[in-house]
């Protein structure tokens, strides 16, 4: 009779447990794949040609289901490819990046809207260059879907522009534009 | 890139404000000072003018304090020329002079490098071993210039660091940062200048009191070529030593004529320092057809 108590006293813990921590898993961020993900940028080469380049090297987290939503994403500035090393070498260099005094790249949301189907306007601080910079963009939900493994994923993309200067970044402003353009391409999968 | 803007800013901009300075300081006090003083206290003046408005004409005005950790150079100019003139009016013993280049060499260094114990990674051992043998290295250059400095002529003296800084800054340029090099440029075109001035002055010795000045900023401009740029540390390590150089040329041309052993001198620390722009040119040609 007590063992029978115990087992049913147990029963209904286990499946409170499992209840409550459900909607705490459901809010889990989503961890971005940095593998699929690609963060792009495009600046002008002396007001004629657009030059393309890329960051490897990403991380971060998106949560956009609960009441808190939040988006972090964090660039190794030393991951810059252009496909050029030497060019590199230059980016990395203080004339931009200066890549060993500043690391990384980071964007942290401080709120976030649903604007659409799918749609999200996100306010944030973007630190580049040691400076950090209020900016909104539009976040678009591109995607959901499960991997090989079979988790859930879901992808984002967003477009933007920024004024390199308001970073600091003032060199050579006469060969390459101040307006340089970003898109940021996440998959996100639970970890 | 380098327009016609930039060579006006960098080069004629420091080099007619650091000949001017020098002859007018010259000029204005030698009927106060002993000739001697009077040549040498507008020296580290003029040479911290030149290399600021050169910056300044360059890359403009830099917030206090700065962000990017190599425009520490330019702020880095004030409390030399304080430092330089004072040793060159109140005459330092070697000892107080010695004093003087290692604070100036410790700040340098802490200026320039404080940023990277902040980062992630922390200030890594070979990092600190570079920026701890730059100090090591900038207290003994500024030593053996200045001893060499008091035997040889202003003039020369110019001649032996402009043959310094010009390869410099090249090497700057090759190994990733135009902006490093432009601020070589910069530096080496305060030596033409007081260059000039020593020819206009005649014998006037503008000499000692300007190394300190140059040494330090010479020696920052490398340290970040090398831990903020892609100088490597040999290339920084034979630039540092071409200076020197003039020593040998010194003794080995000791028999020569008078004009011989000046030539001798600045040909030796050029050649030197040419070296290191070679190897540089030769790693940038690799990788631009890799």
């Amino acid at each position: 009779m007590a063992n029978n108590f115990v087992a049913r006293a147990a029963l209904l813990f286990s499946t409170a447990f499992v209840v409550l921590a459900a909607p705490a898993a459901s809010a889990a961020p989503l961890v971005v794949d940095a593998v699929h993900s690609t963060v792009l940028f495009r600046i002008k080469h002396l007001n004629t040609s657009f030059a393309w380049g890329r960051f490897d090297d990403i991380s971060g987290k998106v949560n956009l289901d609960d009441k808190s939503p939040s988006l972090e994403i964090q660039l190794k500035t030393d991951s810059i490819d252009t496909g050029n090393a030497k060019r590199e070498e230059h980016l990395k260099s203080p004339d931009f990046f200066s890549a060993k005094q500043f690391p990384t790249i980071s964007f942290r949301s401080t709120k976030i809207t649903k604007s659409g189907d799918g749609k999200y306007t996100v306010d944030g601080t973007l630190k580049l260059h040691g400076v950090e910079q209020p900016i909104s963009v539009e976040l678009e939900r591109t995607g959901a879907g499960k991997n090989q493994q079979g988790t859930a994923i879901e992808g984002f993309e967003t477009t933007f522009k920024i004024k390199r200067s308001d970073y600091g970044m003032k060199f050579l402003l006469q060969g390459l534009s101040d307006e340089v353009l970003l898109i940021v391409s996440l998959e996100c999968g639970a970890k | 890139m380098f327009t016609s803007g930039d060579l006006w800013a960098g080069a004629v901009v420091p080099l007619a404000i650091t000949a001017v300075i020098l002859t007018i300081g010259w000029r204005a006090t030698r009927r106060r000072l002993g000739a001697r003083e009077s040549r040498s206290w507008a020296g580290p003046l003029a040479v911290g003018a030149g290399f600021a408005s050169g910056y300044w004409s360059l890359f403009g005005w830099s917030e206090f304090p700065p962000l990017d950790v190599t425009e520490w150079l330019f702020f880095l100019t004030f409390p030399l020329v304080v430092l330089g003139t004072l040793d060159a009016l109140l005459r330092f013993p070697l000892h107080g002079r010695l004093a003087a280049s290692v604070a100036a060499a410790l700040m340098a260094v802490f200026l320039l490098s404080w940023p990277l114990v902040s980062t992630d990674d922390g200030l890594q051992k070979e990092t600190a071993v570079v920026v701890a043998l730059g100090a090591l290295l900038s207290v003994g250059c500024v030593t053996s210039l200045e001893a060499l400095a008091v035997r040889i002529s202003g003039a020369r003296l110019s001649a032996i660091l402009l043959a310094a800084a010009i390869p410099a800054s090249m090497v700057l340029v090759l190994s990733g940062s135009q902006r490093l090099g432009q601020t070589a440029g910069a530096l080496a075109a305060t030596q033409a200048g007081t260059l000039a001035a020593s020819l206009i002055l005649g014998r006037a010795a503008v000499g000692r009191a300007t190394v300190l000045i140059f040494v330090i900023l010479y020696a920052g401009l490398l340290l970040c070529g090398c831990v903020y740029a892609g100088l490597t540390a040999t290339n920084a390590l034979i630039l540092f030593l071409a200076p020197n150089m003039a020593w040998l040329a010194w003794r080995w041309t000791g028999r020569f004529g008078t004009w011989q052993e000046p030539v001798a001198q600045v040909a030796l620390v050029a050649a030197v320092a040419m070296i290191a722009v070679f190897r540089a040119w030769q790693s940038f040609a690799i990788e631009v057809a890799s």
